[in-house]
């Protein structure tokens, strides 16, 4: 929005009249010399310079856009924004994701297990405001991709950049929900909270789920646990990054819902089956809506002073009347 | 006083020509004024034009320079600011060119400026940081976080071989660092800046510029000595085309710059007193409670400029359209 901290100075436009009054209309002003060029009582002699007038015009004109502009910047123009700035700390979120090659299976239409994962937590990253989140990755092994941070611009290209297999072929999940744990200890937000995406069983890592989940439960962060995909005979298609080989086949064995049930166990957090992107989607909607922290906002006021583009203005005019006065016209005074 | 654009000050250069041209046309119309009022007008015409072309002339010339120094964004004195800000959010821009790898400051200018990470990051415990190393480009290490264990692991790999791009492009590096400190937040935000002054690419001033609209402070630490050292390479030094092993020389031209475009402070970084400073500075900075939450900012003058260069090209008018001695 166009505001103006100094209002009062368009006062001074009342100037612009009674000088253009005195320069162009006052019958004694000077600065000139009066010559007869007409016959007595007969019709004005009138030259035929049209380019002149023309130049004339666009040179009062442009001296009158000088004065325009000067008050203007005088009056202090600026455009107003308004920011909020949360003055307490959000949630502290990890979210531990699956790299096993089996997320590449392809029961999520047109997606695989994956990129659908990784589409929904793209948009609950977008969808938050104020809480700090970090991503944990993990195949044979567990690692860290993106501390907690506010950043979300740095995290959604780290998180478009993970890819299946990247950390080998294996399902690490009591690594990687350790991985996040280990992260999150030292946290001081009022709130924390670790979500895991994972296809399959642990069968990979020195850490067995069940430790990590005492870990966790220990340092009293909930845990959702998401389980990804169906037991049914689904297509599967994957490129190892390392090696740039391709597999192809399809994949029967589901995962051990039971056993990831007693992962996480309510109220210290929940499981969810995700079998489709739909109830993926949903999910997501439903941790969120449980993970609300209280925040304290308040809404800032900018303002983005204009008045240098209007001193440029006023220089640039000034200029062209000078230059059009003195080059074109020749005038010598 | 002080200018935030001292470079509009070229402009000036502009006035030169005008009052030639002023001059010229002056001399111009006194033959003419001669010629049109003859003998008997012609003296009187020429005194009362001798003083309108001078006082017209004059205004003309100072509403330029009014206008030019208003634009150059002069201020001067010191207003109290309220600072709600509570906390600190780091943005630490490392230079990992190859001239940091430089011996004239042992271990090695990049071994010094690892230190003063390190310091920064055990005395500012409940500071979110930053990392952003550059070279050719500026690459997030690890966004604006408050997890040190991670950062400490980066300062550790901090080296030529963090980026793929060669160069030494301060102006990307500090526009990185910025993005990573670029949301609102009630935390104070600064750049430390930490290089040996040494840019080949990209636009700085802009840079600084920008953090500076974004109330970012920059605190610069040169590392290097101002008579320089070679660059190791492998077992020698880094050759230039003609075989002479390449010198680099610390820059503190540029590094002042930067601190200065926004209110921040130049130190040495090898310097173990202006780290103390620099340390206490960031802690003033973090307890804003420490001094009132009041902080001081320069106060800009422009409209007193703008004013007066209202009044003078008004005068301009005037002396042109007043008839002096009833003659014109």
């Amino acid at each position: 929005m166009l505001t103006f901290e100094e209002p009062f100075y368009f006062v001074l436009l009342a100037l612009v009249p009674l000088l253009m009054f005195l320069k162009h209309r006052w019958k004694g002003r000077g600065g000139r010399l009066s010559f007869p060029l007409g016959v007595w009582e007969g019709q004005r002699f009138r030259p035929g310079i049209a380019g002149m007038r023309l130049v004339m015009a666009t040179s009062n004109l442009a001296l009158w856009l000088t004065f325009a502009f000067l008050v203007t910047a005088l009056a202090g123009p600026s455009l107003t924004r308004q920011e909020k700035i949360y003055l307490n700390a959000g949630a502290d979120i990890f979210i531990v994701l699956d790299e096993s090659p089996s997320m590449a299976a392809r029961d999520f239409p047109p997606n695989n297990r994956f990129t659908a994962a990784k589409d929904v937590i793209r948009r609950f990253v977008q969808g938050r405001q104020n809480d700090q989140i970090g991503l944990v990755s993990f195949g044979r092994d567990a690692a860290l991709r993106v501390p907690l941070t506010l950043d979300y611009t740095y995290l959604l290209k780290r998180l478009d950049d993970l890819q299946v297999m990247s950390l080998g072929d294996g399902t690490a999940l009591g690594m990687g929900l350790a991985l996040a744990a280990l992260h999150l200890q030292d946290s001081t937000a009022p709130q924390r909270v670790i979500i895991a995406l994972t296809d399959g069983v642990n069968n990979s890592g020195e850490i067995q789920p069940s430790t990590a989940v005492d870990l966790i439960r220990s340092l009293n962060i909930p845990l959702y646990l998401i389980g990804i995909g169906t037991n049914a005979e689904v297509p599967l298609e994957v490129t190892d990054p390392k090696t740039g080989m391709a597999y192809s086949g399809t994949m029967e064995d589901g995962f051990n819902e039971d056993f990831m049930k007693s992962l996480a166990v309510p109220p210290l957090g929940a499981y969810f089956s995700a079998g489709s992107s739909g109830s993926l989607e949903s999910i997501f909607l439903a941790i969120d809506s449980r993970e609300t922290a209280t925040k304290r906002v308040k809404v800032e006021v900018h303002n983005d002073p204009l008045f240098g583009s209007l001193l440029v203005a006023a220089l640039a005019s000034l200029g062209l009347f000078f230059v059009l006065r003195k080059l074109i016209l020749k005038e010598i005074l | 006083m002080s200018f935030s654009n001292p470079e509009v000050f070229w402009t000036l250069l502009l006035l030169i020509p005008a009052g030639l041209l002023l001059y010229t046309s002056h001399l111009k119309g006194r033959h003419e004024l001669l010629r049109i009022g003859g003998a008997w007008r012609g003296h009187r015409l020429q005194s009362v034009y001798l003083l309108k072309g001078f006082f017209s002339g004059l205004l003309l010339l100072l509403t330029f320079l009014l206008l030019i120094a208003a634009w150059a964004g002069p201020s001067w004195g010191r207003a109290p600011v309220e600072e709600p800000e509570d906390g600190l959010d780091i943005a630490l821009a490392v230079d990992v060119s190859r001239s940091m790898t430089s011996t004239d400051v042992p271990p090695s200018r990049l071994d010094q400026a690892r230190d003063v990470i390190r310091m920064l990051l055990s005395a500012f415990p409940s500071a979110r940081f930053s990392l952003v190393a550059f070279e050719g480009i500026g690459v997030t290490l690890t966004p604006l976080t408050p997890d040190k264990g991670v950062l400490a692991r980066w300062v550790d790999e901090l080296g030529p071989n963090v980026t793929t791009a060669p160069g030494s492009n301060l102006a990307d590096g500090l526009e990185e660092a910025l993005r990573t400190v670029g949301y609102t937040s009630v935390h104070h935000r600064v750049v430390i800046f930490l290089s040996d002054g040494e840019s080949r690419d990209g636009n700085l001033l802009a840079a600084a510029r920008k953090a500076a609209a974004a109330g970012v402070e920059i605190f610069a630490l040169g590392f290097g000595t101002a008579e320089g050292g070679k660059i190791p390479d492998g077992d020698g030094f880094l050759k230039d085309d003609f075989g002479f092993p390449v010198q680099t020389k610390r820059n503190d031209g540029t590094l002042k710059m930067l601190a200065s475009e926004t209110h921040g402070r130049f130190f040495l970084g090898a310097d173990r007193a202006s780290q103390r400073e620099l340390q206490d500075l960031l802690s003033n900075l973090a307890n804003p409670a420490s001094r009132g939450g009041v902080g001081l900012q320069p106060v800009p003058r422009y409209r007193v400029f703008l004013f007066l260069a209202l009044v003078t090209l008004s005068g301009f008018l005037l002396v042109r359209i007043v008839p002096w001695k009833e003659v014109f």
